[in-house]
């Protein structure tokens, strides 16, 4: 087997969201000889970003998303132990904790959002829905976030992410993480009321100015 | 049928699985295989079905996925299963006709059989919206001195006293309550005592809803919303609902929005999630009415080519095989004050109208701002009405829906939110200003003139 089409195997079983059959492929590679930081680079961000602009164009659907994040995931668990060894580390275009805050329960924007960031290089925690702000700010604190996302599909939920903003100013906080909002209720005007920035109008959008945030960029 | 209680056991004692596994590995992947065994298709050219085949597919394939998948409750990570002779029942049992309100306002809303379309219901307010107290007092009249509007829906209070409504907080309760009450006023104000609404909508847990069943607030024989929740869940919020209704006598609206792009998959999935959530609502959720909802997960609204497809699809799959009272939303992404949303509302209404699902609208900026106003719903009731009378048929509803989508599909990304009620209407009068009744005027009149409808 040659170290290109054991690449090619490999790009496939990303697209195809195969997290079984990606593992061997890995371990073929390894074995062929392959360095762990060049298959990330080379082969699982390009082929995990291929599916990212697929969703984008409508061509596949979130479940292949997760399906995709999931089998780089079970690569990127393998490969840790040799890149540890080698003391090398991925880029990572920046730390997320995502949550769907307190009282809302919707978390398919959320998951969409959460899905297309790790296809773009995130790291992200993903904290799930009805996610109070205390737990929101305790997790961005352990997980050293660079960027705390909230969503909220109702205008009743909205409100619960004025507390996150409220309580990373009382704990003196506010200035270590951009706060971005995002969902079917949040508009930029709120977002600007309390003191957040907004997400984008669809998760797409969303993707773009978190990584103009991480450039230190603000978007419009 | 099978009875209420049935349901909550087996909320308690059906399969075990874990959330990701349910959206993934059953709906996701049985949807997939199910939309290529009926070979389902979207058709940009074909908007509304022509082809009757098509509609049968997707009823078979939504009545299979309920009776594959069941519906999952996300509180006790079990599935609640039913057999195909008591989904069949379920069918069977559903209302085909209902009458709601009194007096000289009541109406009666039914099912659609295919070939033999009902007079539409129109079912008006600004729906989804969140309002102030002020807003909504004012908004809420420019919909009922709508003498074409037969029931009323409109949104929920987001501020009351200056405290913000949160879900799950005690203003939940005080919200829906005042909200009933506003609707209560509003009816009697401009002389429509008696005609029907869905209302609670200030309430998104079950507290609001339970604080109004009383005939004070919401008597029975009105209408609330029970939720389906992406894609085929429940939880106990969602049958608290179902529940405080249940001795009371509120009708149960089951609503479901299927999500383009989502767990469904695309448009052919979410049409047939949506027939599988309406079979499966019928006893879960004890649905005297099922509304169709399929939002685009970028562009949220009901009127992208996808959406419309989808909801042309589910009201011929009932209509055709096993009809059912259905009911539609038409959410647009421009506001009121705009061309655009008159084309995006006569693109959604005439789909619903000619493939059997009653309008239910205007949710106007995808419900995100104060942007809608009665002329909305004007417009809804003018043009289900004119297809109606006029017996247009699917193949030129078909061209005239996939033209008006040309009009607005590449405004998506920065769609025209237009203006807020208070810019559009006056206050005191309940009457749409000069400039957006002459806006509205000449946009009918190039619809009429373009499309050959007598508006």
């Amino acid at each position: 087997m040659t170290p290109q089409s054991t690449r090619v195997k490999i790009h496939e079983a990303i697209v195809s969201g195969d997290r079984e059959a990606i593992q061997s492929y890995i371990h073929e590679a390894l074995d062929g000889g392959e360095f762990p930081l060049e298959l990330i680079n080379e082969v699982l961000n390009p082929a995990l970003k291929e599916v990212g602009e697929k969703f984008d164009q409508g061509d596949i659907y979130l479940p292949e998303l997760i399906l995709a994040a999931e089998a780089m995931q079970a690569a990127v668990d393998l490969l840790k132990p040799q890149l540890e060894a080698r003391e090398e580390q991925i880029h990572v275009q920046g730390r997320v904790v995502m949550a769907t805050v307190q009282g809302d329960i919707h978390d398919i924007g959320k998951n969409i959002v959460v899905a297309l960031l790790r296809a773009n290089g995130f790291i992200v925690l993903d904290l799930g829905k009805d996610v109070p702000a205390s737990e929101i700010l305790t997790k961005a604190e352990e997980f050293n976030a660079d960027i705390i996302g909230l969503s909220a599909l109702l205008s009743t939920t909205l409100p619960y992410c004025r507390d996150i903003l409220r309580l990373l100013e009382e704990k003196g906080l506010r200035d270590k993480y951009r706060v971005f909002i995002g969902g079917g209720a949040a508009t930029p005007q709120y977002a600007s009321e309390i003191g957040a920035e907004y997400g984008g109008a669809h998760a797409e959008a969303a993707v773009v100015n978190l990584r103009m945030a991480m450039k230190g960029e603000t978007h419009d | 049928m099978t009875d209420f209680l049935q349901v909550i056991r087996r909320s308690e004692s059906g399969p075990y699985i874990s959330e990701r596994d349910f959206d993934i590995d059953v709906v996701f992947k049985i949807t997939r295989d199910l939309v290529s065994k009926y070979g389902l298709k979207y058709d940009r050219k074909q908007l509304i079905t022509l082809d009757p085949e098509m509609a049968d597919g997707a009823f078979q394939a939504g009545f299979e996925l309920a009776e594959k998948a069941g519906i999952y409750c996300v509180d006790t990570s079990r599935i609640i299963q039913f057999t195909r002779e008591e989904l069949l029942y379920g069918l069977k049992a559903a209302p085909q006709q209902l009458t709601l309100g009194w007096g000289r306002d009541q109406r009666t809303l039914q099912a659609n059989t295919y070939g033999t379309l009902n007079r539409p219901f129109i079912w008006a307010g600004f729906s989804g919206a969140p309002l102030t107290e002020d807003l909504y007092r004012h908004s809420i009249r420019s919909y009922i001195k709508e003498p074409l509007v037969d029931a009323l829906g409109h949104g929920s209070l987001h501020i009351i006293n200056g405290i913000e409504v949160r879900t799950g907080s005690p203003m939940e309760i005080r919200a829906t309550r005042q909200e009933l009450m506003y609707v209560q006023e509003a009816l009697r104000r401009e002389g429509r005592p008696g005609m029907p609404f869905v209302a609670a909508e200030s309430s998104t847990t079950v507290l609001g809803d339970l604080g109004v069943m009383h005939p004070a607030y919401m008597p029975p024989n009105y209408t609330h919303f029970v939720a389906t929740l992406n894609e085929l869940k429940t939880d106990y919020t969602d049958l608290s609902k179902v529940m405080a209704s249940y001795e009371y006598g509120v009708h149960n609206i089951n609503l479901v929005d299927a999500i383009i792009g989502g767990y469904a998959g695309g448009p052919e999935g979410a049409a047939v999630v949506t027939i599988a959530a309406f079979i499966l609502g019928l006893l879960v959720n004890r649905a005297s009415i099922s509304l169709c909802h399929p939002a685009h997960n970028k562009w949220v609204s009901t009127s992208p080519p996808e959406s419309i497809w989808a909801e042309n699809i589910v009201g011929q799959a009932f209509a055709r095989n096993s009809p059912i009272i259905t009911i539609g939303d038409v959410w647009t992404s421009a506001g009121t004050g705009t061309a655009d949303i008159l084309y995006e509302i006569a693109a959604i209404t005439i789909t619903k109208t000619l493939t059997g699902n009653h309008p239910h609208g205007v949710g106007s900026t995808n419900g995100k701002y104060p942007h809608g106003s009665g002329l909305d719903a004007r417009a809804m009731a003018e043009i289900a009405l004119a297809v109606y009378n006029q017996g247009v048929t699917l193949e030129r509803g078909n061209e005239i829906v996939c033209a008006l989508v040309d009009k607005y599909e590449s405004k998506f990304p920065d769609p025209d939110i237009g203006k807020p009620y208070d810019e559009v209407y006056d206050l005191e009068t309940a009457e749409p200003l000069p400039w957006w009744l002459d806006l509205y005027n000449q946009t009918m009149q190039e619809l009429e003139k373009e499309f050959d409808l007598a508006l």
